[in-house]
């Protein structure tokens, strides 16, 4: 038995209770490091991809070409957080008051995600995903705001209707398939559900299949159910707005990927309208409001709903787009974690976030500036990073199917988006500093989670290196048959 | 079997006419104590699954849910009268509409089986009239009450399958049902029970 998938979610939920400890509370932050870099290692050897799923504890956990991906990336991400949070701790030593809490959260909310990932039956995944959202609540009203605590109320409230409307599409699915097999043989594994799913009632498999896609789309933040998203990804410290942002997302992504892999070919048209029409509703709506916001953080917060609509759009296509589609999810997750990190440091610098306000950034946070421009080339879509690549093989997916609607209306949307960001951000980057400004001293090792992320984007782009390359095609490759 | 149905569909109805939380609290606790009462009736044998799903719901969302929202009411001096949706005619019509469709769903969706209409069209009332409550409810109260609805009504649509979870799954599906109830009660504590929820401009932190 490999105990190293097990590893992965039972450390965090150690260093959480390690920290219910009095005496520990002032190396909290020590400890979410060690917690953090102990659990790559762990994840680092299962990585190593395999020609055949394995299956853990039982049948609950498997470790396959999605989970091994999903892992690596988002313990990769979260090795940056804790280096980002343990650095700004030490920088500014005031802000450590009850430190304790919010790292006990973000292990237990880092041990959720992995389990989230690691799940093989569908109603444990959803239980985990429950867990990174009940551990996210506290944490978005870490610093007791009000602003923060209605975010989190809105957050809560959104994420129970999300995932509520997830079991009922696994209720309805359950049933769909209890009608033709019998209730005694119905089995919620992931690899049993495939071959059941296929002999399950049309009607309910279909509803089924509707309330999870929704429901998973409204967890990712997209339109109708979107309005969480900018809310609380601007109230939450930028530490946890990367988690969410970041580690969540990516969890969430891995259930809703998950349905389509159980789906497989069956229902491919019902999947293809939904996820078409909620892309194209999320980009439009982060259109708009890219165009209108004067908030840096709000706009990469809607940057983030387009890049979900553009996921959407991507897996409507099914095989076709899923090798960009993976590509274009992993580099989105490294731009987000860049982007709202770095717009942490720049608040915690100038102290607005007013796009207005800001002039000649280069000048007073050199670096920070640096990681800004950079990732908002990335965020555009720019070569050579992996989100250009993820793009065009999904623009090359729409028209080689023949969706020359979508495809127009992608470049337009794309367009508008590109324009407002660049018109937006680039002032804030260049121009005259505010006057009597001192530049600011940036250590290297406050910027080595974002050079790492940097680096793995530009890799994503310019040369994969075999494992990861070998990861991203079986992913690519276990999505539907069409 | 039928009688419980009634009761849980009148337990979701009646509140929203009744001008109290305490009358919506009351109809949680109803909800929960009929969808036990069908657990124990179709139980052949109390399987460790159902058993735990039993225990859910008299422990947790007939006892321990609605008391704790009630102590909080209490302890902050909420007035007793409370409306769960706008009362006026527009939005009674809307519910009204509401709980047809969802009964014609329930129609298409079960064929022939007239059991299952009402066990499914009950279901489906309880979560379009949850979402409506949502949608309607300003203060943090009356959301929670609209969230808890919802999760009875979910917890009515597995009651309609035959197949149990595995008992693990069952048991984590209680512990997340007690995890939001905790977290709910912490923010609409944080919120205040009847205000609107605060509109403050956004202002992060900087950790």
């Amino acid at each position: 038995m490999n105990l190293l998938p097990l590893i992965t979610v039972v450390l965090p939920l150690i260093g959480a209770l390690l920290l219910l400890v009095p005496r520990l509370f002032p190396y909290a932050r020590r400890l979410l490091l060690a917690i953090a870099a102990l659990d790559m290692l762990a994840v680092l050897p299962l990585s190593v991809p395999r020609d055949a799923p394995t299956f853990e504890l039982g049948h609950f956990m498997v470790v396959d070409a999605t989970s091994q991906l999903f892992l690596l990336l988002i313990n990769a991400l979260f090795v940056g957080i804790s280096l980002h949070l343990h650095n700004r701790l030490r920088a500014a030593p005031e802000l450590t008051g009850d430190i304790h809490r919010l790292v006990r959260l973000a292990l237990v909310f880092m041990a959720a995600a992995n389990g989230a990932i690691l799940a093989n039956h569908i109603v444990i995944a959803w239980i985990f995903l429950e867990f990174t959202a009940l551990a996210a609540v506290p944490m978005i009203h870490h610093q007791r705001r009000d602003s923060a605590t209605t975010a989190a109320w809105h957050y809560f409230l959104f994420s129970a209707v999300s995932l509520g409307l997830v079991l009922l599409g696994v209720v309805c699915l359950t049933h769909g398939i209890e009608l033709t097999v019998g209730a005694e043989r119905v089995s919620l594994f992931h690899d049993n559900l495939r071959l059941e799913v296929a002999i399950a009632d049309p009607v309910w498999r279909r509803l089924g299949l509707a309330l999870m896609i929704f429901g998973y789309a409204s967890k990712l933040g997209m339109a109708p159910l979107y309005s969480w998203l900018p809310e609380t990804y601007d109230a939450a410290s930028p530490s946890v707005t990367a988690l969410l942002a970041a580690v969540q997302f990516n969890a969430v992504f891995v259930g809703l990927f998950r349905t389509l892999q159980v789906y497989g070919g069956n229902d491919a048209d019902l999947a293809g309208y939904q996820l078409t029409a909620l892309g194209l509703a999320s980009m439009l709506v982060a259109t708009v409001k890219i165009v209108s916001t004067n908030n840096y953080k709000l706009l990469i917060a809607y940057a983030a709903i387009n890049h979900a609509g553009v996921i959407a759009l991507g897996l409507a296509l099914g095989r076709p787009a899923a090798y960009g589609v993976i590509l274009y999810v992993v580099s989105n997750a490294l731009v987000k974690a860049i982007l709202f990190l770095t717009a942490g440091t720049i608040k915690a610098h100038y102290r607005t976030k007013k796009i207005d306000e800001l002039h000649g950034m280069i000048r007073e946070m050199r670096y920070s500036a640096l990681f800004f421009l950079v990732g908002t080339f990335a965020l555009l879509g720019f070569a050579p990073f992996g989100s250009f690549f993820g793009e065009v093989i999904i623009m090359t997916g729409l028209i080689t199917t023949g969706h020359f609607v979508t495809f127009g209306a992608l470049g337009v949307l794309l367009s508008v988006v590109f324009v407002a960001t660049g018109r937006s951000l680039f002032p804030m980057v260049w121009g005259d500093p505010r006057p009597g400004a001192v530049r600011k001293k940036e250590s290297l090792v406050a910027l080595g989670p974002k050079l790492f992320y940097l680096a793995i984007l530009l890799s994503l782009g310019v040369y994969t290196p075999a494992p990861l390359s070998t990861l991203l095609q079986q992913v690519a490759g276990s999505l539907g048959t069409r | 079997m039928t009688f419980l149905l009634v009761a849980w569909f009148l337990a979701l109805c009646l509140p929203l006419f009744i001008r109290s939380w305490r009358a919506a609290l009351t109809g949680l606790r109803i909800q929960a104590l009929a969808m036990a009462g069908m657990i124990w009736l179709h139980a052949d044998h109390l399987a460790p699954s159902p058993l735990i799903a039993l225990a859910d719901l008299l422990l947790f969302r007939a006892f321990f849910a609605p008391w704790y929202l009630k102590r909080m009411a209490t302890e902050r001096g909420v007035q007793s009268a409370f409306d769960l949706i706008p009362a006026n005619l527009f939005v009674w019509t809307l519910a009204a509409v509401l709980v047809m469709t969802s009964f014609g769903f329930s129609a298409t969706l079960a064929g022939e089986y007239s059991r299952s209409i009402t066990h499914l069209g009950v279901a489906c009332s309880g979560v379009l009239l949850a979402l409506l409550i949502l949608s309607t409810q300003r203060a943090p109260l009356g959301q929670a009450i609209a969230l808890l609805t919802l999760e009875n009504s979910i917890a009515l649509f597995e009651l309609h399958a035959h197949h149990h979870v595995e008992w693990m799954a069952q048991l984590g599906l209680t512990v997340v049902y007690l995890l939001s109830v905790l977290t709910l009660a912490l923010l609409v504590r944080r919120l205040g029970m009847v205000d609107d929820a605060p509109e403050h401009p956004a202002d992060s932190a900087i950790l």
